[in-house]
C-alpha cells in the first residue's frame, strides 16, 4: 500500500483505463473536424404574415387534419422559437404536424434599439392580435386554438382575457401567472432589480446580459458540469450534434425590447398584478375571469425558472370550469426538448384539442358535442380513463367547485 | 515586513518580477523571430516601451529601485501577506487595514471573512478618500467635460466595488466545496472506503458545489450584492454614454439620445397609423368596400 491507499496494480490499471480514454477522446477530433449535422428549425414552412420585425410561420402539413381549427403557438421574447423545432424526432412542431394539426408560430425577429418602446400592449393588442386576425380571415373562422409558451404564454394569458371571442382553447406551457412565489430563484432576484435603470442604460435589455442572469441560476450544472459533459462526449457524433444545436438555441438570444421588460418586471414580477386581475395592458383591465374559454395548463415539477407555483394558480382565478393542470415530471424546456416528456406532451394537446374540437361556443351544444366526444372515445379504447371521467364531470357540472384534486393531474414520465 | 516578499516593499514584487522576466524572454524570442519578418522592429520597440513604462509605473509606488526582471524566479504568491503588507505600510492601504483592524475581525475570520472585509473597507476607504476629490467641483471652460469625466471615473470604482464583492460571494461556494471535498476524502480514506473512480468525487464534488450555490443564491447577502452590481453597472453604462456623446457631438453621426428621440416619434406615428388603418378596416368592411393592407 502507498499514500493512495492503493495497491499498486490498481493504480497501474487505473492508469491504463485513464490512457485508453485519452485515446478514445484523442479520435473526438475526427468528430469535431468532421461534417456535423447541428442544423436547427428546418421544418419546412411558409412565412405568411410579417408585421415589421414580426413574422408568422404556417408549418406545411403533413397528415390529414384531426383538429381543423388552426393552433397559433406563442413563444416568449426571451430566446427564440427555434426550440421547438430542435431537431427531427425531437421536435414538438413535427409531432403536431404529424398528428394532424395545422400550425402557425409568431417568430418575434430581433428587436433593434428602434424597438425599445415597444410595449406589452403593443406586443399583444398589436402583433399578436394582427395575427389571430389574419388566421381568422385566411380560414374564415370565429376563434383560433392559442398556445403560449412561457413569458409568450403569460401574453396568451392577456391576449384570452382582453379578447376572449377569438381564442377557442388556450394552453399555456411553463407560463408563469402568479409571481409571488419564493420557490424560484428568477422571482427572488427579480423583486429587488430596478428595470427602469437598466432600460435607460441599455435600451433593450441585452439578450447576453439575460443569459448570464439564467447561467448564475446554476452555475455548478451550467457551467461546469454541462461542459465536463461535452469534453467526456467529444467522440461521440450523436451527443455532439445535439449538444451543440441545444447551444445554438440557447446563446441565440434576441434582446428584449426595454418597456415590455419593465413592465413585465415591475406589474408581474414585483407587483404581482396579473393573478390578482389588476394588470393594465393598452388602458384596458386584466380580468382573468374573462378567460371563459377551456383552459389547459401545463407546467414542470423541477422547472428552476418558473416553478409550479408560479403556474398553479391560475386555473382557479379563471372564469372557466374546463380547466385542467398538467404536471410534467421535467424542467422548463424539457417539456419540449426531453424525447420522455415528448411522448407525453405532444399527444396530450392534440388529444386535449381534439376532444374539444367539437364544442361550439354555444355552452350547451358545445357541452353535448364534447361529451359525444368523450364518450365516442371512450368507447373506441374501451377503457374510461382518468382524463375522461374527469371531462365527464366538469361538463356534467360547469358550476362545480374546482378543488385541487379534480383540476390537477401529474403525470410521470416514462 | 516580511523580507520573504522580495528586496523592495511591493508584496507582489516576486511575482511581477518572474512576470517581466517571462516578458523580457517573450521579447528576445519577438526579437529572434523579428529577423525574419520584414517591418518587425517597430513592434519590439513597442514592446520594450510597454516594459519600461510598467517599471516606470511600479518604482515610485511601490519601490522597485532594485528591479532587475532579468533574474526572475517561480512565482511565490500568497494573497494574505501580500494584503497585509499593503495595508501595512503604504498610506491609503493603511487607513484600510486600521479600519479591518480595529473592527478586530481580521484576526479572527475566515480568510473568505477577510475578503468581504476587504471589499468592505476598500469601499469605505474610497468614498471617505477619494470619492470626495473626485466629486470637487470644477471651473473654467471645460468644466462640463472635466465633470463627467470624474463622474465616469466614479461610477468605474463604484462598479468595480459592486463586481469585486459579487465574485468574492461567487467564489465562496467552490472553496466551501473544495474544503468539503478534502474532508469527504479524508474521512473515507481514514475508514478504507475511499473510490477509485474519480467520476464518484466528481459527482460528489458538483452536488456539493451546486447545494452551496442554492443556499448562496437564497441570501439576503447574495441578493444585495446582485442588485447593487446591476445597479452600479447600469451606472457606469449611462455615465460612459454621456461622455461618449460629447465626443460624438463632434462627429457628423447623430447620438444615441438622438436616435431615441427619433425613435420615440417613429414609434408613437406607427403605433397612430396602426390604430386609424383598423377603424377605417372596420368602417371599409362594414360598408362592403376594400380592406386596407
Amino acid at each position: 500500500m502507498n499514500t493512495f491507499g492503493m495497491p499498486l496494480n490498481d493504480i497501474a490499471a487505473k492508469w491504463l483505463e485513464g490512457l485508453e480514454k485519452s485515446r478514445g477522446l484523442l479520435g473526438s477530433s475526427d468528430v469535431l473536424l468532421g461534417p456535423l449535422d447541428t442544423e436547427i428549425a428546418r421544418t419546412p414552412h411558409d412565412v405568411v404574415y410579417e408585421e415589421d420585425r414580426i413574422k408568422l410561420k404556417h408549418y406545411r402539413p403533413v397528415a390529414d387534419k384531426v383538429v381543423e381549427t388552426p393552433l397559433l403557438i406563442v413563444y416568449a421574447l426571451i430566446n427564440r422559437d427555434t426550440m421547438l423545432d430542435l431537431q427531427p424526432g425531437r421536435s414538438v412542431i413535427q409531432n403536431l404536424l404529424k398528428m394532424g394539426m395545422d400550425v402557425y408560430m409568431i417568430d418575434w425577429g430581433y428587436p433593434t434599439r428602434k424597438d425599445r418602446y415597444l410595449t406589452i400592449d403593443d406586443h399583444v393588442n398589436g402583433y399578436m392580435d394582427n395575427v389571430v386576425d389574419f388566421i381568422r380571415d385566411k380560414h374564415a373562422i370565429g376563434n383560433v386554438n392559442l398556445m403560449g409558451i412561457c413569458m409568450g404564454g403569460t401574453f396568451s394569458i392577456i391576449y384570452s382575457a382582453l379578447h376572449p371571442e377569438k381564442i377557442k382553447n388556450l394552453i399555456t406551457t411553463v407560463a408563469p401567472s402568479n409571481f409571488e412565489t419564493d420557490q424560484g430563484l428568477l422571482h427572488l432576484w427579480t423583486k429587488e432589480i430596478d428595470p427602469g435603470r437598466i432600460i435607460e442604460a441599455y435600451g433593450n435589455v441585452p439578450g447576453d446580459l439575460l443569459n448570464l442572469y439564467f447561467l448564475l441560476l446554476n452555475p455548478a450544472r451550467l457551467v461546469i458540469d454541462k461542459y465536463v459533459g461535452f469534453f467526456e462526449n467529444m467522440n461521440n457524433r450523436d451527443f455532439i450534434e445535439n449538444f451543440v444545436r441545444m447551444e445554438k438555441w440557447i446563446f441565440d438570444s434576441p434582446d428584449v425590447p426595454g418597456e415590455t421588460l419593465r413592465q413585465f418586471i415591475e406589474d408581474c414580477y414585483q407587483k404581482n398584478l396579473l393573478i390578482q386581475s389588476k394588470m393594465e395592458v393598452g388602458g384596458r383591465r386584466v380580468d382573468l375571469t374573462n378567460i371563459t374559454m377551456p383552459l389547459l395548463n401545463v407546467y414542470g415539477k423541477y422547472d428552476h425558472l418558473v416553478p409550479p407555483e408560479a403556474c398553479e394558480l391560475l386555473t382557479s382565478k379563471v372564469g372557466t370550469s374546463d380547466v385542467e393542470d398538467l404536471c410534467l415530471e421535467t424542467g422548463h424546456i424539457g417539456t419540449y426538448v426531453s424525447s420522455k416528456a415528448q411522448k407525453q406532451f405532444t399527444p396530450k394537446v392534440v388529444e386535449w384539442l381534439k376532444q374539444r374540437e367539437g364544442v361550439t361556443e354555444s355552452k350547451s351544444e358545445g357541452g353535448a358535442q364534447g361529451s359525444k366526444i368523450l364518450a365516442e372515445d371512450a368507447a373506441k379504447t374501451g377503457i374510461e380513463s382518468e382524463e375522461h371521467l374527469k371531462q365527464k364531470q366538469v361538463r356534467g357540472k360547469t358550476s362545480a367547485p374546482k378543488t385541487s384534486s379534480t383540476r390537477k393531474k401529474e403525470l410521470k414520465a416514462v | 515586513m516580511d523580507q520573504g516578499a522580495g528586496s523592495n516593499g511591493f508584496p507582489w514584487s516576486e511575482w511581477m518580477e518572474s512576470a517581466a522576466g517571462l516578458w523580457r524572454s517573450a521579447t528576445q524570442s519577438w526579437q529572434e523571430m523579428s529577423a525574419c519578418l520584414v517591418d518587425s522592429s517597430r513592434s519590439e520597440e513597442y514592446i520594450q516601451a510597454s516594459l519600461t513604462m510598467w517599471r516606470a509605473f511600479l518604482t515610485p509606488w511601490a519601490g522597485l529601485e532594485y528591479f532587475h526582471p532579468e533574474e526572475s524566479r517561480p512565482p511565490s504568491f500568497d494573497m494574505i501577506q501580500a494584503a497585509m503588507q499593503v495595508m501595512g505600510s503604504r498610506g491609503m492601504g493603511r487607513e484600510m487595514f486600521e479600519q479591518m483592524w480595529n473592527s478586530g475581525e481580521i484576526t479572527n475570520r475566515s480568510f473568505e471573512g477577510f475578503r468581504h472585509e476587504a471589499v468592505k473597507a476598500w469601499t469605505a476607504m474610497y468614498e471617505a478618500a477619494i470619492q470626495p476629490v473626485l466629486k470637487v467641483p470644477q471651473v473654467g471652460l471645460t468644466r462640463v467635460y472635466k465633470e463627467k469625466i470624474n463622474r465616469l471615473t466614479d461610477k468605474f470604482n463604484a462598479y468595480q466595488a459592486a463586481l469585486s464583492e459579487f465574485q468574492v460571494l461567487l467564489s465562496g461556494p467552490m472553496e466551501k466545496s473544495f474544503a468539503d471535498m478534502r474532508m469527504e476524502i479524508e474521512a473515507a480514506r481514514v475508514k478504507g472506503e475511499q473510490a477509485d473512480n474519480f467520476e464518484i468525487y466528481y459527482g460528489m464534488w458538483i452536488k456539493v458545489l451546486e447545494n452551496h450555490y442554492m443556499s448562496l443564491f437564497r441570501s439576503e447577502d447574495y441578493r444585495r450584492a446582485l442588485t447593487r452590481l446591476m445597479d452600479e453597472t447600469a451606472a457606469f453604462r449611462i455615465t460612459g454614454n454621456d461622455v461618449l456623446m460629447e465626443f460624438l457631438e463632434f462627429l457628423p453621426i447623430p447620438t444615441n439620445k438622438e436616435m431615441d428621440e427619433l425613435y420615440k416619434d417613429l414609434y408613437t406615428l406607427k403605433k397612430q397609423i396602426k390604430e386609424y388603418a383598423k377603424k377605417i378596416n372596420k368602417i371599409e368592411s362594414a360598408s362592403g368596400k376594400k380592406e386596407i393592407k
